[in-house]
């Protein structure tokens, strides 16, 4: 059984359709414990009670950057295989990324005032996520500007194609640069760095947050679908009566 | 929770943070379901027009 398959728009609508309400569910569930887990944390021990922003902000920033690297792939996908899904699915999913960058950069912005001491600095982190929010824009820009959705898709796929360079240094730019933004905490390879009384907190909220995307991803991907489905049965209608 | 804000200026940032994020969070949603809604009832349409045809 090929994953081609689902290249098929009512083979992903007839799978997309019985997943869709779960996760929505699951997501509401999921951040609901996450947030009220995350609001009996103590407060840290220099940065205090502004600790608490880490249960957002990292959940944002790790999904801004990784909806922008689905959205690379699906576009590759797209301009490779030819399927109009893969496309649709990158469509669906740049209003996402941009909504989690711009959290990251505004939550990021309120924590750094009370722990560096500015709201903003062009550190290469931050500066490179900031690139990559123009690109989400730049992108939604570009599929609303040109007519022809064909064309659009793969002139925003080549666009997103270009940025992910950015989703690349926003990851890494902080073990390439010194940068005032602090490198990763949470990593598998180096053992545990943060005390579990923050650390669960925050895997519970990252589990939120990725169903919570793959939610919204579903659902606008569907209306993606249904939206040139309809468009299609109008051009047809039009063509047969201009035919008549 | 006024109190705590006069206590802890700290908690401004905070509270900040999760209204920002609860607002923004809001709205893709919102926009996301009035778009999923109308291209529902816009599909619905088209394909009523098709079969009238």
């Amino acid at each position: 059984m090929s994953m081609w398959r689902f290249a098929n728009p009512a083979a992903f609508m007839r799978l997309t359709g019985r997943l869709v309400a779960p996760m929505w569910v699951l997501a509401s569930l999921v951040l609901a414990v996450g947030t009220v887990w995350s609001l009996q944390a103590p407060p840290d021990y220099q940065q205090g009670i502004t600790v608490l922003i880490i249960f957002i902000h990292v959940p944002a920033a790790l999904l801004a950057i990784n909806t922008y690297v689905v959205m690379a792939i699906a576009s590759g996908i797209g301009l490779v295989r030819r399927h109009h899904v893969s496309f649709l699915v990158a469509k669906a999913a740049a209003p996402i990324g941009a909504a989690f960058t711009l959290i990251a950069i505004l939550t990021g912005a309120l924590w750094g005032v009370p722990t560096w001491g500015t709201w903003w600095a062009w550190d290469a982190r931050l500066t490179s996520v900031l690139v990559m929010f123009f690109f989400y824009v730049g992108y939604m820009a570009l599929w609303a500007a040109v007519d022809d959705p064909d064309k659009a898709a793969e002139l925003s796929g080549v666009l997103c194609l270009v940025g992910v360079i950015f989703a690349f240094l926003s990851r890494y730019a902080v073990h390439f640069w010194a940068t005032l933004h602090q490198g990763a905490s949470l990593t598998l390879a180096e053992g545990q760095r943060v005390d579990d009384a923050y650390r669960i907190p925050i895997y519970v909220m990252i589990v939120g947050f990725y169903l919570l995307f793959v939610a919204l991803l579903l659902t606008r991907a569907r209306t993606e679908i249904r939206l040139r489905r309809a468009r299609a049965l109008r051009q047809r209608a039009q063509m047969l009566e201009a035919a008549a | 929770m006024i109190v705590e804000l006069i206590i802890d200026p700290l908690l401004r940032y905070v509270v900040g943070a999760y209204i920002g994020s609860i607002v923004v969070l809001a709205l893709l949603i919102a926009v996301t379901v009035r778009a999923n809604t109308q291209a529902r009832r816009e599909l619905d349409e088209a394909e009523k027009r098709r079969d009238r045809r």
